[in-house]
């Protein structure tokens, strides 16, 4: 009767045993695929924000031509955005580049067309776009991604050697 | 017929065993969290690089848009970068926490995190100076962490380094 009682403690206190192990281990799985997750999370932020700095970069020296970049309110909503003017075929077209609902967005209008955001097309995913003029010829862009401690963020300036259109306001 | 019998002594999930599914999986575990430190650590370089190149921008850009590069102040630079003059040549230094923001400088920089250089030197100094004369400038950057990475050993990693040219001529802006 001791001898099967003591049995019983024995597989009671493995069955325990292996009741916590197998809590931990689900424990760990899931905080590893929670970690994953935000790994890949995070790595598709830096790729958006990469995305949008080369973008914003490379149309910045594209069209570094004399009063063909303007900084203007963005057209939807609050912040700003970038304005490029080119001349096609004895017409002005504008591009403009703002952020509206989680993304960076680029739209080829005529002037003063007014259809801006149905023109529009999407470039990147990210939370938030700024900019501003540094210095008369410094144009300061800042591109950022997330929240708290998951926030990712991207500043430069690019120098146009020409002058940008309302830069003498500064 | 002679039947043999045989006492099987049965025994249930014993504690042995139980041990070994734990070293087991405990082993299988640790290759995952390296995995996850691992996948960790690239994003962090991919993010390191991205934020050393818009660094890298700025100051190359910042020294470019000036007439000349002994023009400069530190009024024309971001938060947490400093200026050197070491005759014609231009030095750029800027020390940044783990979270790229400025570091509060102390002797040593032991609490900096980020290393961030720009030299802007002459590339020919045939020491004619007359503002006619077009000067070359050579600019390098350079964008180094000074801590390692987690679970990795060297203390030291050159995020990247780039060079350009900026040729300074009252005729060229």
């Amino acid at each position: 009767m001791t001898k099967e009682k003591g049995t019983s403690v024995i597989a009671l206190f493995n069955m325990s045993l292996l009741l916590v192990f197998t809590i931990v281990c689900l424990g760990v799985a899931f905080s590893t695929i929670r970690g994953f997750q935000d790994v890949q999370e995070e790595r598709d932020n830096i790729s958006e924000l990469a995305v949008a700095m080369s973008y914003l970069n490379a149309r910045l020296r594209q069209n570094d031509c004399s009063y063909a970049v303007r900084i203007d309110s963005s057209p939807i909503g609050d912040g700003s955005a970038l304005v490029i003017t080119e001349e096609i075929e004895d017409s002005e077209y504008e591009t403009w580049i703002y952020w509206w609902a989680g993304e960076l967005v680029e739209s080829f209008i005529e002037k003063g067309d007014d259809r801006i955001e149905e023109a529009s097309s999407p470039i990147a995913e990210i939370d938030g776009f700024e900019v501003t003029y540094d210095e008369p010829d410094l144009v300061k862009i800042h591109v950022w991604c997330g929240v708290g401690s998951k926030n990712k963020d991207l500043t430069f300036k690019v120098a146009l050697r020409t002058q940008p259109i309302g830069a003498e306001e500064f | 017929m002679q039947i043999r019998k045989t006492k099987v002594k049965r025994r249930s999930f014993g504690l042995w065993e139980m041990v070994l599914s734990v070293v087991v999986l405990t082993i299988l575990g640790s290759f995952t969290v390296k995995m996850l430190i691992t996948a960790k650590n690239m994003n962090s370089k991919s993010y390191d690089l991205y934020k050393g190149m818009s660094h890298a921008i700025t100051l190359v850009e910042t020294i470019k848009s000036v007439s000349d590069p002994l023009d400069l102040s530190e009024k024309d630079l971001e938060p947490g970068y400093s200026l050197q003059f070491k005759g014609e040549e231009v030095q750029i230094t800027g020390y940044f926490n783990e979270d790229w923001d400025p570091s509060i400088p102390t002797k040593s920089h032991e609490n900096a995190c980020y290393w961030v250089i720009a030299k802007a030197a002459p590339l020919h100094s045939d020491g004619e100076d007359s503002e006619d004369v077009a000067r070359v400038y050579k600019i390098n950057v350079e964008v180094r962490r000074m801590v390692p990475y987690i679970l990795e050993k060297s203390q030291e990693y050159q995020i990247f380094s780039l060079d350009s040219v900026k040729c300074y001529s009252r005729f060229v802006k």
